[in-house]
């Protein structure tokens, strides 16, 4: 093994990058810069002493005497306590606009019996959600909206983050207050959304495997929000029907459904309100605590397919580039997403297995590898669709 | 020709765009070369370098779609926009191209049962002939394999064919193999 000093004297051209690329760096420096330093690059910088070993440098670290870090006074208002909060949290709130004073809405909220209505909705690549706070009688107290983040959205994410974001905020309402809360309500249109959140799965029924289900991250901040909330203020969640207004004036609705319309327009602008927002990284959410990261955004749904598309697109990409003589840019110029909609469209989409094989012309559906007849039993539903799915994301 | 025609038209395409797709796939079909206008000329390299045959099997440019949707303008809605009709398109075609694959299957495997046992003995004697042409070439101490005169084997039951083809074709094919590399 060739020892450091040894590296150095056969190559004795010093330069920031070479110490840089050394894995026993412990400090680098620039040997090629010469004049007079640029005061903003030592901004916020601890000076240390450094000195030179056989190639090395050594750094000896000197506490200095520091002013002492000041701890922020803590917030008085609610309003004040959010800028505080987790970014991943900071989100949840994006848009908080209170219609009535927030300390009337705060004493409100801990004497009378409160409605959440919560609404998202997703139109790829962007999706969000917004919820209103009323009191029973009809009294709109809270307009709350805020992105939604995935790779691929869809509408039960942004459910998701609508019904987090209720959570939230009465879990900070209930640390903010001396006062007990009183009971609620919350109505979200999204059934399977509503029976997700409702209790945390049994014991025998979180695996490992499970994480992997869809939108697990945000299911999962929901649950360990419920469990961290007294029973008596945790909302009941409740389904309601949506767009209830496209047949009948939003008036004559009844509350809660009048509050879904709003939920919904609330949604609506968030999207409309932050155009340039990238909703396809994921802030991480403490519950769920790991993340896929591919080359299109954070993955958390469909993660088999995901990662498996991920896996074979490129192959495949080149694999058809090359069989049919194209270029990047012809390949590029085919409507892939019309392909896919057209063969799934198809009734041979719904040919059987058997009949599969022989009834299809293989060039029409070419495909990278044949896979055994176990995967394609279990990939039959997408059949048909196969290549053309390659290329629709 | 005329049912995609009558399809293009209840899709509401523009005119040009008609034109140029029917022009088109009678190009892929007969191979001839055929006039673009001036505007379309884009839209046809596109697709020509893609290939116009590839339209039956639902690869079209990104171009025909845009230039649609210039067609549709203001009127688009949810259920009448470029995309849907790209879609609707491009299931036209794989229609008429399964048409096409299920009567190549019913002319190559047969209409009906009778139909079928005929094609299956037909192949199955067409490669037992196939391997009678390797008679003179293989060793002599393989060369009893072809006592039988061909004549005859054609009066066999279908299964002692296949059962004879599954026996010996790669042992012929080997054997053969071999005496043509030594000479």
């Amino acid at each position: 093994m060739q020892g450091l000093s040894a590296r150095r004297r056969n190559n004795p051209v010093t330069t920031k990058q070479q110490l840089l690329a050394h894995p026993r760096l412990m400090f680098s420096c620039d040997a090629v810069t010469s004049g007079a330093p640029d005061p903003a690059v030592f901004a916020g910088q601890v000076p240390v002493q450094a000195r030179e070993r056989k190639g090395t440098f050594f750094t000896t670290w000197s506490p200095l005497a520091m002013a002492p870090i000041v701890a922020p006074p803590p917030p008085t208002t609610f309003l004040e306590l959010l800028p505080t909060l987790d970014q991943w949290e900071r989100d949840l709130f994006d848009t908080c606009h209170f219609l009535v004073p927030c300390h009337k809405a705060l004493h409100i909220v801990c004497t009378e019996p409160l409605l959440f209505a919560s609404d998202g909705g997703a139109a790829s690549p962007k999706a969000s959600f917004g919820w209103v706070l009323s009191t029973n009688q009809g009294q709109r107290l809270l307009h709350v909206s805020g992105p939604a983040y995935e790779a691929h959205p869809n509408s039960y994410s942004a459910e998701g983050y609508g019904i987090l974001s209720v959570m939230r905020f009465l879990f900070r309402v209930q640390s903010f207050v001396t006062e007990t809360l009183s009971d609620s309500r919350l109505c979200c249109h999204n059934k399977s959304m509503v029976a997700s959140s409702h209790k945390v799965p049994a014991e025998w029924k979180r695996t490992p495997n499970s994480t992997q289900t869809s939108d697990y991250d945000v299911l999962a901040e929901i649950w360990a929000t419920r469990d961290l909330l007294p029973v008596t203020v945790c909302p009941a969640v409740l389904h309601i029907k949506g767009h209830q207004d496209k047949k009948t004036a939003c008036e004559q609705l009844p509350l809660p459904a009048q509050l879904n319309v709003d939920a919904d327009k609330l949604a609506g602008d968030c999207v409309a309100a932050h155009p340039n927002t990238d909703y396809t990284v994921v802030p991480i959410l403490p519950t769920g605590g790991v993340q896929l990261h591919l080359p299109a955004g954070t993955i958390t749904c469909n993660m088999k397919k995901e990662v498996s598309m991920a896996r074979t697109t490129e192959p495949m990409k080149q694999h058809m580039i090359k069989k049919h003589g194209w270029d990047e840019e012809t390949f590029l110029d085919i409507d892939w997403e019309a392909h896919r909609r057209g063969a799934n469209r198809h009734h041979k989409r719904r040919t059987t297995l058997k009949h599969w094989r022989r009834d299809v012309p293989r060039d029409l559906l070419s495909c990278v590898q044949v896979p055994s007849k176990k995967r394609l039993e279990e990939t039959v539903h997408v059949g048909f669709a196969q290549e053309a799915e390659l290329f629709g994301h | 020709m005329s049912g995609l025609r009558k399809k293009l038209n209840s899709l509401g395409t523009e005119i040009g765009l008609m034109e140029v797709m029917l022009a088109g796939v009678k190009s892929a079909l007969t191979r001839q070369q055929f006039r673009v206008p001036q505007e379309l000329r884009n839209l046809a390299a596109a697709q020509e370098a893609a290939g116009w045959i590839h339209l039956f099997k639902g690869r079209i440019s990104k171009q025909w779609i845009n230039r649609q949707r210039d067609h549709i303008g203001d009127k688009a809605t949810t259920k009448n926009n470029a995309l849907n009709w790209a879609t609707t398109v491009i299931d036209h075609f794989f229609t008429q191209w399964f048409k096409v694959w299920d009567q190549r299957n019913l002319d190559r495997h047969g209409h009906d049962y009778q139909g079928r046992a005929n094609k299956l003995k037909d192949a199955a004697f067409r490669e037992i002939t196939r391997l009678y042409t390797f008679a003179e070439a293989v060793p002599e101490d393989i060369r009893w394999l072809f006592q039988t005169p061909l004549e005859e084997c054609m009066h066999w039951p279908l299964f002692c064919q296949r059962a004879w083809i599954s026996n010996w074709e790669n042992i012929i094919k080997k054997e053969h193999a071999a005496q043509m590399e030594t000479g």
